[in-house]
């Protein structure tokens, strides 16, 4: 089986694509209006809908860089991950609920269409959709570009593609992205992400498993030697420190509730009481497929302090390096798939928000009052959204750069108080969303831009999230209208 | 008569559940203002060479932290407040998501429970690795240091106790047979637009 290695693995990818080329044409003609499109017409059952939120949450990131983050700054970047629990239940107790009950009385197909009936504000709409847009740009262009990456590392290996261009294996992986969500919209990225979470958490465990078979002392002998090089990377804050950790933690654990990608899912489930489900399966399945991300980082690290392997060219060789020497070459297949299955259902479901965000959003934000030809409109902008990303991915590291820094931390900071705040409290006003959405969009930038550099690890949108939230409620408080103007009907579902 | 004595009742449980709220969201508010002191104080301290790690001096692409008790001990208290504010203001925030009238002293008792496993968790973790700094050993637990061992099993894993909550008290706090019933009744009383 060794022998065929690199068949085995290209096989894994090949079979995965075409399945997902499959669903597209099977979710076309389950597509039949924009609310099939974006919001699988509020009819997803309640495993489909957790397998949907928790593969969307890891992305590729999660599979390359996440190991790549533990090799090389140790145990840090555990707190990207381990209050994930708490910020699903978070974000389960006050957007879950209020969110579907929302989209069902308005027949809001995305995020800023509840924003908008909440605060009956077209500038909260637009603000909105503005953020979305350009993380949007961002995390489609790295996406994009991860996936040709490591495609053109797989083919590489082989003797007819050994020369592939990265133009190529952008053209390739792009066209199957942007086959699957065009013809079959979200219920294409809702039901892949179902095939794709599954192969993520079984890859988790396994990859689990052949970790601690690298040793002969197990993950204790690889810790031990971590320990005797540098003590503090693997303690609890690792080399990054105490704030740096709190920080992450705290972005990458409440901020779940403020990730669009996943908010937009728990629009689309059958019935609200399905929740009950949807929480746990989508707590648990993440916990296996993070394993892979803490597994991984930390024997690789072992091995190059102990000489058993030559150090890394960059941090995100880890996990390619450990599949190609550790793994078997079907659990390599199935983790290759798993990792393109990542990043394909995080841009599927970027790319369905964003294309919302533009058809949908903005122009109602400038008065439309009715968007003709919808569907037809969101199937050619989901071409033009991927293709733009792809070009960026392609040409420009400084605008990928700057993008990219409107990314995780800039939905939690703008998205988080204005939704999962806004939506349990009458009191919650549009100025207070408006100021929120500005000064997370403007500290963010401007940080990143000028370079602003804070001690211990204090990040920009470890700031912009703190100070969205105080200025969100402070602000509400200071312009609270006598008279409540949202309508009757989002008052009275606020009262569930 | 008996209809504007229930109007008036109603109107005054909206109005009742409304204040409530808001008292909620000025408690997060507090919170959220003294993250900001704290974040404030940590960012005016004299910054340390390894204060967010250094550089592997072998390996290109490697960092490592130095000194931890040097760069842990300045901030230690800051960092350990700042956490229970930030576990205090997530199960403030549930209670916010969770209708006034259904906050029964149950609730509150089963939601302090869950911050108290958090709090534990964390305090636990703390003190583990304080005491490493001082003492510089510690005993590895099913495959990690002391301190990491609790990061990893009991941090993480404490967070169930509030995904417990959500489940088990599903129907008693979040969505109840009844509100399913009174829902569908909204939807029909103003038809989609």
């Amino acid at each position: 089986m060794e022998a065929f290695r690199q068949e085995i693995i290209l096989s894994s990818v090949v079979i995965y694509m075409v399945f997902c080329v499959g669903v597209g044409l099977w979710a076309m003609r389950r597509t039949h209006s924009p609310s099939d499109f974006f919001i699988a017409g509020r009819s997803l059952g309640p495993l489909v809908v957790a397998l949907a939120i928790f593969s969307s949450t890891l992305s590729g990131f999660g599979f390359v860089g996440g190991p790549g983050l533990v090799y090389s700054q140790g145990v840090s970047s555990f707190w990207m991950i381990i209050l994930s629990t708490t910020g699903y239940a978070l974000g389960f107790f006050l957007v879950a609920k209020r969110i579907r009950m929302i989209a069902e009385l308005r027949d809001a197909i995305s995020l800023p269409d509840v924003v908008a009936a909440r605060y009956k504000s077209e500038a909260v709409r637009f603000l909105m959709a503005l953020t979305i847009v350009l993380g949007v740009m961002g995390y489609l262009a790295t996406q994009i570009l991860a996936m040709a990456v490591v495609m053109k590392s797989l083919l590489g290996g082989t003797v007819m593609f050994a020369d592939i261009s990265l133009i190529s294996c952008v053209v390739v992986s792009s066209a199957v992205l942007i086959f699957y969500c065009v013809t079959g919209g979200i219920i294409a990225s809702v039901y892949t992400d179902v095939v794709q979470g599954a192969i993520m958490m079984v890859a988790g465990v396994l990859i689990l498993y052949t970790a601690t078979q690298v040793f002969d002392g197990g993950f204790t002998e690889a810790t031990q030697i971590i320990m005797q090089d540098d003590a503090e990377a693997v303690m609890p804050f690792g080399t990054a420190g105490v704030i740096a950790c709190l920080g992450w933690a705290f972005i990458f654990g409440v901020g779940v509730a403020g990730q669009p990608h996943l908010v937009t899912k728990m629009m689309m489930n059958r019935k609200i009481a399905d929740n009950r489900i949807v929480l746990p399966v989508s707590v648990v399945g993440y916990a296996f497929a993070a394993l892979l991300w803490i597994s991984i980082g930390t024997v690789m690290r072992a091995l190059v302090i102990d000489g058993q392997a030559e150090p890394l060219t960059g941090p995100d060789q880890a996990a390619p390096f450990f599949l190609s020497v550790f793994a078997s070459p079907l659990l390599a297949g199935v983790v290759f798939a798993g990792l393109f299955a990542a990043i394909m259902s995080t841009a599927d479901a970027f790319l369905n928000v964003g294309t919302a965000a533009l058809i949908h959003d903005m122009p109602k934000a400038f008065g439309a009052t009715e968007i003709k030809n919808e569907l037809l409109k969101a199937r050619i902008v989901t071409v033009v959204l991927a293709v733009v990303a792809a070009t960026i991915a392609l040409v420009s590291d400084t605008l990928v750069a700057l993008l990219g820094t409107i990314g995780w931390a800039t939905f939690a900071a703008a998205i988080f108080p204005v939704l999962a705040i806004g939506l349990n409290w009458k009191g919650a006003t549009h100025q207070g969303a408006i100021v929120a959405i500005v000064s997370s969009l403007s500290i963010n930038v401007v940080f990143n831009v000028a370079s602003i550099g804070l001690p211990y690890g204090i990040s920009a949108g470890f700031v912009a999230f703190v100070t969205s939230i105080v200025l969100f409620v402070g602000v509400s408080f200071l312009t609270r209208p006598k008279i409540n103007n949202t309508d009757e009907d989002i008052l009275r579902a606020m009262e569930f | 008569m008996l209809a504007e004595q229930s109007n008036i009742s109603a109107r005054r449980k909206t109005s009742e559940s409304a204040l409530n709220q808001s008292r909620l969201c000025l408690v997060i508010l507090m919170f959220g203002l003294l993250q900001c002191l704290l974040l404030a104080l940590v960012a005016l301290m004299p910054a340390l060479e390894n204060a967010s790690g250094l550089a592997h001096p072998l390996f290109n692409s490697m960092r490592i932290g130095g000194d931890g008790a040097a760069r842990f001990m300045p901030v230690a208290n800051l960092a350990y407040w700042f956490q229970i504010l930030v576990f205090a203001q997530i199960c403030c925030m549930i209670a916010l998501g969770v209708r006034p009238e259904r906050r029964t002293p149950f609730f509150w008792a089963l939601l302090t429970a869950s911050f108290g496993l958090l709090v534990v968790a964390w305090t636990v973790m703390y003190q583990a690795y304080e005491s490493f700094l001082v003492v510089g050993e510690t005993v590895m637990v099913a495959g990690w240091p002391n301190p990491t061992a609790w990061q990893v099993y009991a941090i993480w894993l404490s967070g169930f106790g509030l995904v417990g909550l959500y489940v088990f008290g599903f129907k008693a706090y979040v969505w109840s047979d009844d509100d399913e019933s009174k829902f569908q009744a909204l939807v029909k009383q103003y038809p989609a637009r």
